[in-house]
Protein backbone atom coordinates (compact mmCIF):
# COMPACT_ATOMS: atom_id res chain seq x y z
CA UNK A 1 0.00 0.00 0.00
CA UNK A 2 1.41 3.16 -1.02
CA UNK A 3 0.76 6.07 1.34
CA UNK A 4 1.43 9.71 0.00
CA UNK A 5 -0.58 12.85 2.51
CA UNK A 6 -1.78 9.92 4.04
CA UNK A 7 -5.78 12.15 4.03
CA UNK A 8 -7.53 8.82 3.36
CA UNK A 9 -5.31 6.06 4.35
CA UNK A 10 -4.49 6.75 7.53
CA UNK A 11 -7.47 7.62 8.89
CA UNK A 12 -8.64 3.93 7.07
CA UNK A 13 -5.90 2.49 8.83
CA UNK A 14 -7.02 4.33 12.16
CA UNK A 15 -10.18 2.69 11.66
CA UNK A 16 -8.99 -0.76 11.76
CA UNK A 17 -7.97 -1.78 8.05
CA UNK A 18 -5.07 -3.64 8.08
CA UNK A 19 -2.02 -3.77 5.78
CA UNK A 20 0.85 -6.08 5.39
CA UNK A 21 2.99 -2.88 3.89
CA UNK A 22 2.82 0.68 3.85
CA UNK A 23 5.65 2.41 0.88
CA UNK A 24 5.89 6.26 1.84
CA UNK A 25 6.04 7.70 -1.63
CA UNK A 26 6.99 11.34 0.36
CA UNK A 27 10.85 11.08 -0.54
CA UNK A 28 9.70 10.74 -4.24
CA UNK A 29 10.53 14.19 -6.18
CA UNK A 30 9.56 13.37 -9.26
CA UNK A 31 5.98 12.98 -8.52
CA UNK A 32 6.18 16.63 -6.80
CA UNK A 33 6.74 18.24 -10.21
CA UNK A 34 5.26 20.35 -12.38
CA UNK A 35 6.23 20.83 -15.59
CA UNK A 36 5.07 22.28 -19.12
CA UNK A 37 6.12 19.68 -21.88
CA UNK A 38 4.83 19.90 -25.41
CA UNK A 39 2.00 22.22 -24.87
CA UNK A 40 0.94 19.57 -22.28
CA UNK A 41 0.56 19.97 -18.27
CA UNK A 42 2.55 17.01 -16.46
CA UNK A 43 1.47 17.15 -13.00
CA UNK A 44 3.16 14.93 -10.45
CA UNK A 45 0.73 12.69 -8.30
CA UNK A 46 2.37 13.63 -5.39
CA UNK A 47 1.77 17.56 -6.03
CA UNK A 48 -1.09 18.38 -3.17
CA UNK A 49 -3.85 20.56 -3.48
CA UNK A 50 -1.79 23.68 -2.66
CA UNK A 51 0.20 22.91 -4.79
CA UNK A 52 -1.92 23.17 -7.48
CA UNK A 53 -3.78 25.94 -6.30
CA UNK A 54 -0.63 28.28 -5.98
CA UNK A 55 1.81 27.00 -9.08
CA UNK A 56 2.48 29.26 -11.82
CA UNK A 57 2.28 26.90 -14.81
CA UNK A 58 -1.11 25.86 -13.78
CA UNK A 59 -2.30 29.07 -13.12
CA UNK A 60 -1.34 30.20 -16.77
CA UNK A 61 -2.37 27.05 -18.21
CA UNK A 62 -5.52 25.98 -16.48
CA UNK A 63 -6.78 29.09 -14.32
CA UNK A 64 -10.14 27.64 -13.72
CA UNK A 65 -8.79 24.45 -12.29
CA UNK A 66 -6.47 26.47 -10.22
CA UNK A 67 -9.37 28.54 -8.90
CA UNK A 68 -11.30 25.08 -7.99
CA UNK A 69 -8.86 23.87 -5.88
CA UNK A 70 -7.97 26.95 -3.87
CA UNK A 71 -11.29 26.05 -2.11
CA UNK A 72 -11.16 22.40 -2.26
CA UNK A 73 -11.18 20.97 1.37
CA UNK A 74 -9.83 22.48 4.12
CA UNK A 75 -5.78 24.20 4.45
CA UNK A 76 -4.72 21.52 6.06
CA UNK A 77 -6.01 18.73 3.87
CA UNK A 78 -4.83 20.94 0.73
CA UNK A 79 -1.20 21.02 2.45
CA UNK A 80 -1.17 17.14 3.03
CA UNK A 81 -3.65 16.07 0.09
CA UNK A 82 -1.88 14.67 -3.37
CA UNK A 83 -3.99 14.63 -6.54
CA UNK A 84 -2.98 10.76 -6.89
CA UNK A 85 -4.53 10.11 -3.48
CA UNK A 86 -7.56 11.77 -4.32
CA UNK A 87 -8.07 9.44 -7.75
CA UNK A 88 -6.63 6.75 -5.84
CA UNK A 89 -8.79 6.69 -3.35
CA UNK A 90 -10.99 6.36 -5.89
CA UNK A 91 -13.77 7.65 -3.69
CA UNK A 92 -17.24 8.75 -5.52
CA UNK A 93 -17.48 12.02 -4.01
CA UNK A 94 -14.05 13.43 -4.57
CA UNK A 95 -13.59 16.28 -7.26
CA UNK A 96 -9.99 15.64 -9.06
CA UNK A 97 -11.58 12.28 -11.19
CA UNK A 98 -14.12 14.41 -12.72
CA UNK A 99 -12.11 17.69 -13.42
CA UNK A 100 -9.78 15.33 -15.13
CA UNK A 101 -12.16 13.78 -16.75
CA UNK A 102 -13.72 17.10 -18.23
CA UNK A 103 -10.26 18.35 -19.31
CA UNK A 104 -9.33 15.03 -21.14
CA UNK A 105 -6.74 14.58 -19.06
CA UNK A 106 -4.37 11.23 -19.36
CA UNK A 107 -2.82 9.24 -16.58
CA UNK A 108 0.35 8.07 -16.64
CA UNK A 109 1.43 4.46 -14.59
CA UNK A 110 4.70 3.48 -13.59
CA UNK A 111 5.41 -0.21 -13.69
CA UNK A 112 7.97 -2.19 -11.21
CA UNK A 113 9.96 -2.84 -14.42
CA UNK A 114 10.44 0.88 -15.54
CA UNK A 115 7.88 0.51 -18.33
CA UNK A 116 5.13 3.11 -18.36
CA UNK A 117 1.39 3.00 -19.11
CA UNK A 118 -0.68 5.62 -20.21
CA UNK A 119 -4.19 5.10 -20.58
CA UNK A 120 -7.53 8.35 -20.53
CA UNK A 121 -8.72 9.06 -16.94
CA UNK A 122 -12.17 8.37 -18.24
CA UNK A 123 -10.87 4.83 -18.93
CA UNK A 124 -13.07 2.38 -17.09
CA UNK A 125 -10.18 0.11 -15.71
CA UNK A 126 -6.47 1.40 -14.86
CA UNK A 127 -3.49 -0.40 -14.81
CA UNK A 128 -2.33 -1.76 -11.25
CA UNK A 129 0.70 0.14 -10.84
CA UNK A 130 1.97 3.49 -9.61
CA UNK A 131 0.31 6.39 -10.78
CA UNK A 132 2.74 8.43 -11.78
CA UNK A 133 1.35 11.66 -13.67
CA UNK A 134 -1.34 13.80 -15.29
CA UNK A 135 -1.19 14.96 -18.59
CA UNK A 136 -3.21 17.56 -18.81
CA UNK A 137 -4.12 19.71 -21.73
CA UNK A 138 -4.26 23.29 -21.43
CA UNK A 139 -8.08 25.27 -21.66
CA UNK A 140 -7.60 28.51 -21.76
CA UNK A 141 -9.63 30.79 -19.15
CA UNK A 142 -13.36 30.76 -18.99
CA UNK A 143 -13.58 27.35 -20.69
CA UNK A 144 -13.97 24.88 -17.95
CA UNK A 145 -16.11 25.25 -15.27
CA UNK A 146 -16.51 23.07 -12.03
CA UNK A 147 -20.26 22.98 -9.81
CA UNK A 148 -19.13 21.73 -6.61
CA UNK A 149 -22.24 23.46 -4.56
CA UNK A 150 -24.43 20.64 -4.62
CA UNK A 151 -22.24 18.04 -2.91
CA UNK A 152 -22.72 15.34 -2.48
CA UNK A 153 -25.88 15.25 -4.13
CA UNK A 154 -23.59 15.65 -7.27
CA UNK A 155 -20.79 17.74 -8.92
CA UNK A 156 -20.60 18.75 -12.57
CA UNK A 157 -17.24 19.77 -14.46
CA UNK A 158 -17.22 21.10 -17.74
CA UNK A 159 -14.90 21.85 -20.54
CA UNK A 160 -15.06 22.99 -24.12
CA UNK A 161 -11.99 22.91 -26.27
CA UNK A 162 -11.39 21.54 -30.01
CA UNK A 163 -14.85 22.37 -30.43
CA UNK A 164 -15.94 19.87 -28.74
CA UNK A 165 -17.53 19.70 -24.67
CA UNK A 166 -16.70 17.63 -22.20
CA UNK A 167 -19.56 17.29 -19.01
CA UNK A 168 -18.53 15.04 -16.07
CA UNK A 169 -21.02 13.95 -13.70
CA UNK A 170 -19.56 13.09 -10.13
CA UNK A 171 -20.84 11.83 -6.73
CA UNK A 172 -24.11 10.55 -8.93
CA UNK A 173 -23.05 7.61 -9.90
CA UNK A 174 -20.83 4.71 -8.50
CA UNK A 175 -17.79 6.35 -10.60
CA UNK A 176 -18.36 9.62 -12.42
CA UNK A 177 -19.31 9.41 -15.68
CA UNK A 178 -18.13 11.62 -18.62
CA UNK A 179 -20.05 12.96 -22.12
CA UNK A 180 -18.41 14.32 -25.25
CA UNK A 181 -20.83 16.31 -27.21
CA UNK A 182 -20.63 19.32 -30.18
CA UNK A 183 -21.47 22.86 -28.36
CA UNK A 184 -25.34 23.74 -29.26
CA UNK A 185 -28.00 25.09 -27.63
CA UNK A 186 -27.66 25.10 -23.62
CA UNK A 187 -30.95 23.67 -22.59
CA UNK A 188 -31.44 21.09 -25.57
CA UNK A 189 -27.55 19.86 -24.98
CA UNK A 190 -28.47 19.55 -21.14
CA UNK A 191 -31.83 17.91 -21.43
CA UNK A 192 -30.80 15.33 -24.10
CA UNK A 193 -27.38 14.48 -21.54
CA UNK A 194 -29.34 13.83 -18.59
CA UNK A 195 -32.15 12.01 -19.95
CA UNK A 196 -29.73 9.71 -21.49
CA UNK A 197 -27.54 9.15 -18.27
CA UNK A 198 -27.91 5.84 -16.86
CA UNK A 199 -29.95 5.62 -13.29
CA UNK A 200 -28.10 8.23 -10.92
CA UNK A 201 -27.44 6.71 -7.37
CA UNK A 202 -30.34 6.75 -4.84
CA UNK A 203 -29.26 6.20 -1.13
CA UNK A 204 -30.27 8.92 2.02
CA UNK A 205 -28.30 11.93 0.35
CA UNK A 206 -30.84 12.27 -2.66
CA UNK A 207 -33.10 10.20 -5.07
CA UNK A 208 -31.76 9.48 -8.25
CA UNK A 209 -34.88 11.22 -10.06
CA UNK A 210 -33.76 14.74 -8.18
CA UNK A 211 -29.81 13.76 -9.50
CA UNK A 212 -30.82 13.88 -12.74
CA UNK A 213 -32.73 16.51 -12.68
CA UNK A 214 -29.89 18.60 -11.20
CA UNK A 215 -27.43 17.02 -13.94
CA UNK A 216 -29.92 18.72 -16.92
CA UNK A 217 -30.43 22.55 -14.50
CA UNK A 218 -26.74 22.29 -13.69
CA UNK A 219 -25.14 21.16 -16.64
CA UNK A 220 -27.66 23.68 -18.39
CA UNK A 221 -26.08 26.75 -16.09
CA UNK A 222 -22.38 25.52 -16.96
CA UNK A 223 -22.90 25.43 -21.03
CA UNK A 224 -24.51 28.96 -20.40
CA UNK A 225 -21.56 30.29 -18.54
CA UNK A 226 -18.70 28.81 -20.33
CA UNK A 227 -16.74 32.03 -21.71
CA UNK A 228 -15.99 32.12 -25.44
CA UNK A 229 -12.60 30.72 -26.86
CA UNK B 1 1.04 -10.92 11.83
CA UNK B 2 4.45 -9.91 13.08
CA UNK B 3 4.61 -7.30 15.51
CA UNK B 4 5.89 -4.28 13.43
CA UNK B 5 9.56 -3.29 14.23
CA UNK B 6 10.28 0.20 15.76
CA UNK B 7 11.64 2.90 13.20
CA UNK B 8 14.41 5.39 14.45
CA UNK B 9 13.47 8.77 13.35
CA UNK B 10 14.89 12.38 14.12
CA UNK B 11 13.28 15.49 13.35
CA UNK B 12 13.58 19.44 14.62
CA UNK B 13 11.67 20.12 17.22
CA UNK B 14 11.08 23.67 18.49
CA UNK B 15 14.53 24.38 17.16
CA UNK B 16 16.31 21.06 18.27
CA UNK B 17 16.77 18.11 17.00
CA UNK B 18 15.39 14.76 18.99
CA UNK B 19 15.64 11.37 17.90
CA UNK B 20 12.92 8.66 18.40
CA UNK B 21 12.12 4.87 17.92
CA UNK B 22 8.47 5.02 17.23
CA UNK B 23 6.13 2.29 16.12
CA UNK B 24 4.56 2.40 12.72
CA UNK B 25 1.42 3.25 14.26
CA UNK B 26 2.43 5.59 16.45
CA UNK B 27 0.86 8.99 15.91
CA UNK B 28 2.85 12.52 15.64
CA UNK B 29 -0.06 13.31 18.46
CA UNK B 30 0.73 10.68 20.63
CA UNK B 31 4.72 11.26 20.05
CA UNK B 32 4.50 14.73 21.06
CA UNK B 33 2.02 14.59 23.83
CA UNK B 34 2.97 10.55 25.43
CA UNK B 35 6.53 10.64 24.74
CA UNK B 36 7.59 14.40 24.76
CA UNK B 37 5.22 15.55 27.25
CA UNK B 38 4.41 18.97 24.97
CA UNK B 39 0.77 18.34 25.86
CA UNK B 40 0.11 22.03 24.04
CA UNK B 41 -0.86 19.96 21.02
CA UNK B 42 -4.52 19.22 21.76
CA UNK B 43 -6.80 15.98 20.97
CA UNK B 44 -10.08 17.55 19.59
CA UNK B 45 -12.30 15.53 17.32
CA UNK B 46 -8.97 12.74 16.63
CA UNK B 47 -10.33 12.48 13.63
CA UNK B 48 -7.96 15.46 11.50
CA UNK B 49 -11.68 18.00 11.35
CA UNK B 50 -11.65 20.31 14.01
CA UNK B 51 -7.99 21.05 13.94
CA UNK B 52 -7.27 21.38 17.66
CA UNK B 53 -4.22 19.26 17.20
CA UNK B 54 -2.71 21.30 14.45
CA UNK B 55 1.16 21.85 14.39
CA UNK B 56 3.22 22.88 11.77
CA UNK B 57 5.72 20.67 9.88
CA UNK B 58 7.75 22.16 7.68
CA UNK B 59 5.82 25.22 7.94
CA UNK B 60 2.85 23.99 6.83
CA UNK B 61 -0.04 23.09 9.12
CA UNK B 62 -1.14 19.20 9.57
CA UNK B 63 -3.12 17.39 11.77
CA UNK B 64 -0.97 15.58 14.31
CA UNK B 65 -3.95 13.12 15.19
CA UNK B 66 -3.56 11.82 11.18
CA UNK B 67 0.07 11.91 10.73
CA UNK B 68 2.21 8.95 11.63
CA UNK B 69 5.24 10.58 13.50
CA UNK B 70 7.75 8.53 10.88
CA UNK B 71 6.01 10.33 8.89
CA UNK B 72 7.80 13.80 10.35
CA UNK B 73 11.05 12.00 9.95
CA UNK B 74 13.70 14.29 9.01
CA UNK B 75 11.31 17.44 9.17
CA UNK B 76 10.88 20.46 11.22
CA UNK B 77 8.12 20.43 13.51
CA UNK B 78 6.32 23.34 15.37
CA UNK B 79 4.24 22.67 18.25
CA UNK B 80 2.52 25.88 20.73
CA UNK B 81 5.61 24.98 23.08
CA UNK B 82 8.04 26.59 20.38
CA UNK B 83 6.53 29.69 19.92
CA UNK B 84 7.41 32.24 23.01
CA UNK B 85 11.05 33.04 23.49
CA UNK B 86 11.36 32.75 27.32
CA UNK B 87 8.50 34.72 28.70
CA UNK B 88 8.55 36.60 25.57
CA UNK B 89 5.77 35.53 23.76
CA UNK B 90 5.32 35.55 19.72
CA UNK B 91 3.14 38.41 18.21
CA UNK B 92 0.72 36.07 17.33
CA UNK B 93 0.20 35.14 20.68
CA UNK B 94 0.17 38.33 22.16
CA UNK B 95 -2.16 39.56 19.60
CA UNK B 96 -4.71 36.41 20.50
CA UNK B 97 -4.57 38.10 24.05
CA UNK B 98 -4.47 41.50 23.65
CA UNK B 99 -7.69 40.56 21.60
CA UNK B 100 -9.04 38.34 23.92
CA UNK B 101 -9.58 35.61 21.19
CA UNK B 102 -9.92 32.67 23.48
CA UNK B 103 -12.42 31.76 26.01
CA UNK B 104 -11.83 28.22 27.26
CA UNK B 105 -8.35 28.02 25.00
CA UNK B 106 -8.81 24.03 23.99
CA UNK B 107 -8.40 25.22 20.30
CA UNK B 108 -6.23 28.25 21.02
CA UNK B 109 -3.06 26.48 19.93
CA UNK B 110 -4.53 25.00 16.82
CA UNK B 111 -5.56 28.75 16.21
CA UNK B 112 -2.59 30.06 16.45
CA UNK B 113 -0.26 27.91 14.72
CA UNK B 114 -2.86 28.17 11.72
CA UNK B 115 -2.18 31.80 11.86
CA UNK B 116 1.28 31.82 12.01
CA UNK B 117 1.10 29.51 8.87
CA UNK B 118 -0.97 31.58 6.92
CA UNK B 119 1.11 34.95 8.37
CA UNK B 120 4.19 33.26 6.78
CA UNK B 121 2.69 32.85 3.16
CA UNK B 122 0.76 36.14 3.24
CA UNK B 123 1.83 39.09 5.55
CA UNK B 124 -1.13 40.61 4.89
CA UNK B 125 -4.54 38.45 4.20
CA UNK B 126 -7.88 39.67 3.85
CA UNK B 127 -11.03 38.85 6.29
CA UNK B 128 -11.49 36.32 3.26
CA UNK B 129 -8.30 34.37 3.52
CA UNK B 130 -8.35 34.57 7.77
CA UNK B 131 -11.92 32.77 7.66
CA UNK B 132 -10.88 30.29 5.04
CA UNK B 133 -7.84 29.54 6.60
CA UNK B 134 -9.42 29.47 10.30
CA UNK B 135 -12.74 27.16 9.04
CA UNK B 136 -10.17 24.50 9.37
CA UNK B 137 -10.11 25.34 13.02
CA UNK B 138 -13.25 24.76 15.01
CA UNK B 139 -13.55 27.26 18.25
CA UNK B 140 -16.96 26.31 20.00
CA UNK B 141 -16.94 29.22 22.43
CA UNK B 142 -15.73 32.53 20.85
CA UNK B 143 -17.74 32.65 17.50
CA UNK B 144 -14.81 33.26 15.74
CA UNK B 145 -14.97 36.99 15.60
CA UNK B 146 -12.42 37.79 18.19
CA UNK B 147 -10.24 35.37 16.11
CA UNK B 148 -10.33 36.89 12.87
CA UNK B 149 -9.43 40.55 14.75
CA UNK B 150 -6.89 38.65 16.68
CA UNK B 151 -5.43 37.39 13.09
CA UNK B 152 -5.64 40.73 11.95
CA UNK B 153 -4.22 42.27 14.31
CA UNK B 154 -0.95 40.11 14.16
CA UNK B 155 -0.13 40.61 10.91
CA UNK B 156 0.19 44.42 11.48
CA UNK B 157 2.15 43.41 14.87
CA UNK B 158 4.86 41.26 12.09
CA UNK B 159 4.56 43.86 9.62
CA UNK B 160 5.34 46.46 12.38
CA UNK B 161 8.53 44.37 12.60
CA UNK B 162 7.51 41.71 15.22
CA UNK B 163 9.69 38.49 15.16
Amino acid sequence: MCLAGGVDLVPALRAGRRVDEIVSLGGIGELKAIERRDGVLRVGAGVTYAQLAADRAIAGALPDLAAVWRGVANVRVRHAATIGGNLMAANPLYDMLPALMALDATLVFAGADGRQQAVPASAERWPADLLAFIDIPPVPEGRFRFERGFKPVISVAVAAAGGRVRAAFGCAFERPLVRTFAPGDAEALAAAIADALPEPVSDWIAGGAYRRKLARVLLARQLQSLGRP
Amino acid sequence: MNQPEPIAIALTLNGRVLRASVAPQMLLADLLRDQWGLTGTKIGCDQATCGACTVLVDGAPMAACATFAWQADGAAVTTIEGLAAGSALDPVQEAFKARSAFQCGYCTPGMILSAKALLARNPAPDRAAIRDWLSANVCRCTGYQMIVEAVEDAARRLREGGR
